[in-house]
């Protein structure tokens, strides 16, 4: 019998049961589809945020390398290094819930919080040294982009903490523990994290 | 959790740690003074940052064990991107460059 499928969702969650994962288990769909329709949606649009951002860039190269050098490429990769680890603790939570191992995977949310967080300061001390170095969202093209591009993507990550919320409380007790909730949770949480390694590439290192 | 899978997290991070290191070396590839601009840094930096993403779909996201549609969609969405921009990088410098 065939499977009839409806939204977008039901797509995504429909499994060819004659193609196993690697190791022979199962496929699943980590977390509930709808979250995964989210997901694709902001991925195209970011992709369109940043193919406009490319193409401006192109037109005016040379104010855009030197507007470019004024960013600490360091403190850049720095931030890619913490949202890298965040991403890493979010999945070890999974694991450890999808083993009921809930202190374990408690542990890695909270770690994963600490991580996010130092994320958010330092993004703030980067646009308080850019402004108190005279670049606002004024100054040229470059730093427009730049603004525009940070902040959207800060404004990704204060959502991805009502997320990893819901991951802690469904973690908190015994009567919760949704492993589908806390899987949702942290497939919006990666996205966060794959989505700044696209934007540092973009703002921080493209020639 | 699995000690195997504790140490594949692992391996992935240190992995994605590592490229974001090589990221740094290839901004300096060139020399000090004024960023110029270069067509071999920027694919390799798009190339090198979309695999990063694809690492992170494939293993974070544990779409590796997902169904095969969910996988190819996001495949699509990598190439898609990386074509987008190398095209749109290229054919830009060609038209305005200079």
């Amino acid at each position: 019998m065939t499977e009839e499928i409806g939204a977008p969702a039901d797509a995504i969650r429909a499994a060819d049961a004659s193609d196993p994962a690697p190791g022979g288990s199962a496929r699943f769909v980590p977390g509930q589809p709808d979250m995964w329709v989210f997901v694709f949606i902001e991925s195209f649009l970011f992709t369109a945020y940043f193919a406009v951002y490319v193409l401006c860039r192109t037109q005016n190269l040379d104010l855009y390398l030197e507007a470019q050098s004024h960013l600490d490429l360091r403190l850049g990769a720095g931030n890619t290094l913490l949202l890298l680890t965040s991403s890493w603790s979010m999945a070890r939570c999974v694991h450890a819930a999808r083993s009921k191992a809930y202190e374990a995977a408690l542990r890695n949310a909270f770690l994963t919080a600490l991580f996010g967080i130092a994320f958010l300061v330092s993004k703030v001390l980067e646009w308080s040294a850019e402004i108190g170095n005279g670049f606002t969202y004024d100054t040229n093209e470059f730093f427009s982009f730049y603004y525009f591009l940070t902040a959207l993507h800060f404004l990704h990550l204060l959502i991805g903490f009502v997320f990893l919320g819901i991951i802690v409380f469904q973690l908190w007790s015994p009567a919760r523990r949704s492993q589908e909730l806390i899987e949702t949770g942290s497939t919006y949480w990666h996205t966060i994290d794959f989505l700044w390694v696209l934007i540092f590439a973009l703002l921080y290192v493209l020639r | 959790m699995s000690s195997a899978a504790e140490r594949r997290l692992a391996s992935v991070w240190l992995l994605l740690a590592a490229i974001t290191v090589v990221q740094l070396g290839l901004d300096s590839i060139d020399g000090q003074g004024p960023l110029q601009p270069n067509g071999w840094i920027t694919s390799a930096i798009i190339v090198i940052a979309l695999l990063k993403v694809r690492l992170i779909l494939l293993e974070f996201m544990e779409l590796r064990q997902a169904p095969a549609r969910l996988v190819r969609l996001a495949e699509f969405w990598v190439v898609l991107t990386g074509a987008t921009l190398l095209g749109i990088y290229f054919l830009g410098r060609a038209l305005w460059a200079g």
